[in-house]
């Protein structure tokens, strides 16, 4: 699967099978995208990608765009 | 979706007798989508027993409970009260789950984290009010006041900590007959001592070990107790504990071990609720020994040193199943087989733990396991609910799974060495009854801890609040404290009347305006400070002070501070020279816990919205008492 997938099925697992990702979609376009359903969702991509997040990244993060470029510097696990 | 789509997703689930956990998942989204909320529900909980990862479980418990039907209840309810020191809103959804296996139908009511002590020692709590059959105490070590050594007295802090959770324990029993499951202390993997740690009384580490001992044996017979410092040591504890996520986020406990802890927390309440399964019902060739004993004979069978690995691991399971035995579950052979060859290999194969005087009933011949079951209930007056099936023939486990859905069935790998914990990870057998001889010595901790906890500890509400020796300091916002301030505005979203959010220049403009009121609350107890935690913004309107922001942190929601700070807001309002205070409730889909703020502290009701927005004023002139009798209020420049 390619990191855009692979990120979407996370996506899916957290909120719904019916929600599309664009790289400046942010936590706004996403009805159910609260701060339980943010923690969720970077404790999955951690798992998913093999990553930790630094620091105040846990807590914010402003788009899928800055999202799919931390990813794709830092995942060690395809 | 189509019937085909349908059709094609079961496949995929049911291609593997445990199926699939994404499988199962698609399969119960599909069919919540198609109406089917039966269906979803089942294969939600296949879900959670086919997998324990946080991943699937939240997902599938996101499922479950879309599809909770209210015009189909189980008659098996719970009413959870989800009593936390820490965030429990992943856990929540999850104990729903968690009570698939018992056909438990969970509802859960959830306070702020933190608020444990208060809902409990309050008799007008919403945990009262929700009338809950299960009250859940979800704590952790951070809860305690136990303090990491040297120390020199120890075994006062230890009783100290002790009697306060009975006395918390007596205070729940005293307002409601409902369950209490209290969560022991998994203990944190920091050592400053080392190795020395379990040597020393006065290590965080052995008090805690200790307190779980204290608490677990005076529970007994009266209070569940979910062993989490065994659950954390079997998860691994740099998972458990993950500090991470306590620091962004107060998770106690780590995402990756909600799904263990949730299936536990319901096998004991489901223990106390007295569904505990009294049988065991085992097959016998290649269940208790290797091989098939019609082929190989009595002597033949792999079982014991002499027959190797495959023989050791059968042997370990016997003795795993005799202490089931011992405790007192009932052990039943179900059999395909002649009865004179079994009763041989019991009687002469010196290597068989398990004797005939072990087991409580038979059916061996050549009837289809189904119905060797279904007598072996008759024989032992047991309802198939009371009985476990183990057998390792998949189409054996399918065909009483299908005759006989009330009957558990566990699942049994390829290798014997692995039978061991395939019955460890069943929790239908965890225990609620103990012995007398337990129930004594309960019994005589209870009331030990009822007389010290007379001068040690606290048991309503006022005496809590009393012990806790708050000290509030109250003053204007100054240029060191907007940066908090403004952080405080913009996440605060429980105890917030109005949930409005400022920019930190609106922050600044605030506390430095003459015709405003900008105050700010720091609060420390004998236990900790918690520091800057409440926020009042008032703006003069001639005559009137109109409050614009009323916010306070969760994590001293309960504790009068808010009343001690609109009581300083009134003060300032008269010198002011105003004679109304006007404050407004704007409802969030997070704020209902502040809806009675204004009416609970002496404010009329002005006027209600379509929204829900109600404003609310107070006449200073009538002078009405705001009363913070557990809180001794300073300010900086007191001595």
């Amino acid at each position: 699967m390619t990191l855009d997938e692979r990120l979407l099925k996370v996506f899916h697992d957290i909120f719904d099978d019916t929600v599309e990702l664009r790289d400046d979609t942010t936590a706004d376009d996403i009805e159910d995208w609260d701060s339980l359903h943010h923690i969720n969702l970077m404790y999955l991509i951690e798992e998913e990608f093999g990553v930790q997040f630094v620091g105040n990244q846990l807590a914010e993060m402003a788009d899928i765009g800055e999202l799919k470029a931390f990813l794709a510097d830092h995942s060690r696990r395809t | 979706m189509t019937g085909d789509d349908l059709d094609t997703l079961e496949a995929a689930a049911l291609a593997s007798e445990v199926p699939d956990p994404a499988a199962a998942l698609d399969l119960a989204r599909a069919l919540l989508r198609s109406g089917d909320n039966p269906g979803a529900r089942r294969w939600a909980a296949q879900v959670a027993s086919a997998s324990e990862e946080f991943g699937p479980w939240t997902a599938a418990a996101t499922v479950y409970g879309q599809a909770q039907d209210a015009s189909d209840p189980s008659d098996r309810l719970v009413r959870l009260a989800l009593l936390g020191s820490s965030t429990t809103t992943q856990l929540a959804p999850m104990l729903r789950l968690a009570g698939a296996p018992w056909s438990i139908d969970v509802t859960v009511s959830e306070p702020p984290y933190g608020q444990f002590e208060q809902e409990i020692l309050d008799p007008s709590s919403g945990t009262w009010e929700f009338d809950p059959t299960a009250v859940v105490l979800a704590v952790h070590h951070g809860a305690t006041r136990l303090a990491e050594g040297p120390s020199d007295d120890p075994a006062g802090s230890l009783a100290e900590e002790r009697d306060r959770w009975l006395s918390l324990w007596a205070a729940a029993q005293s307002q409601s007959t409902a369950h209490i499951v209290q969560h022991l202390f998994a203990i944190p993997p920091t050592r400053p001592f080392g190795h020395l740690t379990p040597g020393r009384h006065d290590t965080r580490a052995r008090l805690l070990a200790d307190l779980n001992h204290l608490l677990a044996e005076a529970a007994a017979g009266s209070v569940g107790v979910v062993d989490c410092e065994h659950l954390a040591s079997m998860h691994g504890k740099e998972r458990w504990f993950d500090e991470r996520y306590w620091f962004a986020a107060k998770q106690a406990v780590g995402l990756s071990a909600l799904p263990t802890l949730a299936r536990h927390t319901m096998a004991v309440i489901a223990a106390q609720m007295g569904l505990t399964r009294k049988c065991v019902v085992v097959d016998l060739d290649n269940t208790l020994w290797g091989g098939v004993v019609g082929e190989v004979g009595p002597m033949g069978v792999a079982l014991g040193p002499d027959g190797g690995a495959r023989g050791e691991a059968f042997s370990a399971f016997q003795d795993q199943l005799l202490s089931l035995r011992r405790r007192g579950v009932l052990l039943a052979v179900a059999s395909k087989n002649d009865e004179a060859v079994v009763r041989e290999v019991f009687e002469t194969n010196p290597a068989m733990r398990i004797t005939l005087d072990d087991v409580s009933a038979w059916e061996v011949g050549w009837n289809p396991k189904p119905e060797s079951v279904e007598r072996l209930a008759a024989t032992l007056s047991l309802g198939l609910d009371s009985l476990v099936f183990v057998d390792d023939n998949p189409a054996e486990r399918e065909a009483v799974r299908q005759a006989l859905p009330e009957v558990d069935v566990v699942v049994l790998g390829d290798d014997p060495a692995t039978y061991g914990r395939a019955l460890d990870r069943y929790l239908g057998f965890e225990p609620a009854m103990v012995t007398a001889e337990d129930l004594g010595r309960a019994a005589s901790y209870r009331a030990k801890a009822a007389t010290s906890h007379a001068r040690s500890t606290s048991a309503t509400l006022d005496d809590f609040l009393e012990s806790l020796d708050m000290i509030a300091e109250i003053d204007d916002v100054g240029p060191d404290q907007v940066a908090r301030v403004h952080q405080l505005i913009n996440k605060t979203n429980q105890f917030n009347l109005t949930t409005r959010r400022h920019d930190l220049g609106t922050v600044t403009e605030f506390a430095n305006r003459a015709d405003a009121v900008c105050l700010r609350l720091h609060l420390r107890d004998r236990f900790a400070d918690h520091g800057l935690v409440a926020v009042l913004v008032g703006v003069q309107e001639g005559e009137v002070l109109d409050i614009d922001t009323l916010l306070m942190s969760c994590r001293v929601i309960g504790r009068t501070a808010e009343t001690a700070l609109l009581g300083a807001a009134v003060r300032r309002a008269a010198d002011l020279g105003c004679t109304t205070i006007r404050g407004t409730y704007e409802p969030t889909s997070r704020n209902a816990l502040v809806a009675d703020f204004y009416d609970n502290h002496h404010f009329a009701l002005v006027s209600t919205s379509d929204e829900g927005t109600s404003v609310w004023e107070h006449q200073l002139a009538d002078g009405a008492a705001m009363p913070t009798p557990h809180i001794h209020l300073t300010s900086p420049t007191d001595p």
